[in-house]
């Protein structure tokens, strides 16, 4: 909906019935965040402008995602800036996020959705405005498929042009699974993008997990990725390695690439192997976790290896106290920085009604090259939560943000949530 | 297609194959229900502290919220997403996920310090460094344009 109020309007008057009617129909589920914010930026002539955007989020659900049956989901969100600064490009903005009918014969029967929806599978991970389908062609087989438009508005017109197409045949043995896709980019430039990918699943013996995927670029007929990971237990400790391997020009090319960040990384021969992992262990109410990352590159000869430390507490009525410390400890000393966080959640305050909580989180980065000339930067956050009746929550939250993009940065935001449709913001959130 | 591809994706598939074979003799899976049977607490869950690790042909170990659950939940999801929905709605998911979000995840949701929401504190400084050690992890959510309409005002079109 972007540059277009109509669609913001349809959303606010979908959420009508269900904030007059809350018991509408069992089987709607409607929300709505209201997020006021403000905060100050600096204009394109370095004035100070303070900023009051009114976001609104809408939400409409029919039916469960996976259930049997027509189902209906749509969620989107706008915005309009109620100061009168020119810092935003747009007065007003916003975007259907998706927006679809599904329809499931049984349960984990056959299903079909059409309309704007994100396509999660196999190789795909996008939105389109299209059809997709899924549907068990035997006990053990599964067949998927979707095509459309990428999901964007008049504004990227080259990205309107293309046709995205994919499938996916996956193989579930119950305890192992095992998929091949394939999906193409059509109109796309300088030519059409081809993938083929493979995932995989299994509980091996020793109740081991193994997990990933590769996918093959068939334009340039080489891999781009490898991502694989194993998960076991030991006692109480939860053991995760990983393993990726990318192929820079195959995995970023020019076909199926039009974002500016990334794009120089294509025409690179450059290979990133990605090798370590993570290890928990949790005994109510203590949870410590240790995570390590080798980053090394092959055509720079360069490695960064990110390590992290975590602590978490978290008492009887769900209160929480949790810490962490990161360091990125880089062959090139601007990748360097070390990070410090602690975050607090507290329920059941003497001063505090019973339905409300307080929330904090600060963050310290210490840079080991200065940005911008700053060599650290702070962040805290305090927010207040209170709960009502079930579906509806009203937040307080202050932020203070200092570093290399801002010198004193204050902001706020009152957000209202209602759910009338979970009657339990906390377990279906 | 150059040699070393074709063997590469002969021995995926075989692999594929001994793993399958590895597998194959435990019992089927029936699914998952629509919904959690009970409700669950307002923290983390962790499968495994009612569940055995992958009792019941189900891998309960691979949905345990642990700490590092957010940055890791990419393999889960892609091959688990009915058990993702046993208890998330879709719209959970396009918090992060939905496209083109102008606002990030940890100012839409500030009080929920315990999810380590992508982009807290300062990243805008502390994202030059994690963007050159790991280009990847950015390219999955910003790899297309109107997902890098941030990234346009300094890195340009």
């Amino acid at each position: 909906m972007h540059k277009n109020p109509i669609l913001f309007i349809t959303l606010i008057l979908l959420l009508l019935p269900a904030t007059s009617f809350p018991a509408l129909d069992n089987q709607w589920d409607l929300s709505s965040e209201t997020i006021i914010r403000t905060n100050e930026r600096q204009d394109a002539e370095d004035k100070d402008n303070l900023l009051f955007p009114a976001y609104e989020y809408l939400t409409a659900d029919y039916g469960r995602p996976l259930a049997a049956g027509l189902t209906f989901h749509a969620h989107g969100w706008g915005r309009h800036d109620l100061s009168g600064s020119d810092v935003f490009d747009d007065k007003s903005d916003g975007e259907l996020l998706y927006g679809y009918l599904g329809y499931t014969f049984a349960p984990g029967g056959p299903g079909v959705k059409l309309g704007r929806q994100s396509v999660f599978t196999g190789l795909m991970d996008e939105r389109i405005d299209g059809m997709s389908l899924q549907s068990p062609i035997s006990q053990w087989m599964t067949l998927s498929a979707y095509g459309g438009a990428p999901a964007v508005d008049s504004t990227y017109d080259d990205r309107r042009e293309q046709r995205v197409y994919g499938s996916r045949m996956g193989v579930n043995l119950g305890n192992a699974e095992t998929g091949v896709s394939y999906q193409t980019t059509q109109n796309s430039e300088p030519e059409d993008d081809k993938k083929l990918g493979v995932d995989l699943y299994a509980i091996l013996p020793a109740d081991i997990i193994f997990s990933g995927f590769s996918s093959l670029n068939l334009v340039s007929s080489a891999w781009a990725e490898h991502s694989y990971e194993l998960q076991f237990m030991v006692k109480e400790i939860n053991i995760k390695p990983m393993y990726q391997r990318i192929q820079f020009q195959d995995l970023f090319d020019e076909g199926s690439l039009k974002s500016s960040p990334f794009r120089f990384l294509g025409e690179t021969d450059e290979v990133l192997t990605v090798a370590g992992g993570d290890v928990s262990w949790q005994r109510q109410p203590i949870e410590i976790g240790a995570q390590v990352k080798n980053y090394a590159y092959d055509q720079k000869s360069e490695a960064n290896i990110y390590s992290a430390g975590f602590l978490n507490w978290t008492a009887e009525n769900l209160s929480e106290l949790s810490l962490e410390c990161g360091l990125m400890n880089g062959d090139a000393p601007q990748n360097r920085f070390i990070l410090g966080r602690t975050g607090v959640k507290v329920y059941s305050l003497p001063l505090l009604p019973q339905q409300g909580h307080l929330s904090g989180d600060i963050i310290y980065v210490t840079y080991n090259e200065p940005i911008y000339e700053q060599k650290d930067s702070i962040t805290a956050v305090l927010s207040y939560s209170h709960r009502f009746r079930d579906m509806f929550e009203i937040i307080i939250s202050g932020d203070y943000s200092k570093g290399p993009y801002f010198d004193q940065d204050v902001g706020a935001s009152l957000i209202l949530v209602y759910d009338g449709g979970s009657g339990d913001l906390g377990v279906q959130p | 297609m150059r040699k070393g591809t074709i063997q590469g994706l002969i021995l995926l598939v075989l692999f594929s194959i001994m793993l399958v074979a590895c597998a194959v003799f435990r019992a089927k899976d029936g699914g998952v229900p629509e919904s959690h049977p009970i409700p669950l607490e307002m923290n983390r869950p962790q499968c495994t502290d009612c569940h055995d690790k992958t009792d019941e042909a189900f891998p309960y170990i691979k949905f345990n919220h642990d700490v590092f659950y957010l940055e890791n939940h990419r393999v889960p999801a892609l091959t688990g997403k009915s058990t993702c929905y046993m208890c998330h709605q879709e719209k959970f998911c396009a918090e992060c996920h939905g496209g083109r979000l102008e606002l990030k995840p940890s100012l839409r949701k500030p009080a929920d310090v315990d999810r380590r929401m992508p982009h807290r504190g300062d990243y805008l400084a502390r994202h030059q460094i994690e963007g050159r050690v790991n280009p990847v992890s950015c390219y999955r959510c910003h790899g297309n344009p109107e997902t890098a309409e941030r990234c346009v005002k300094c890195h340009g079109k």
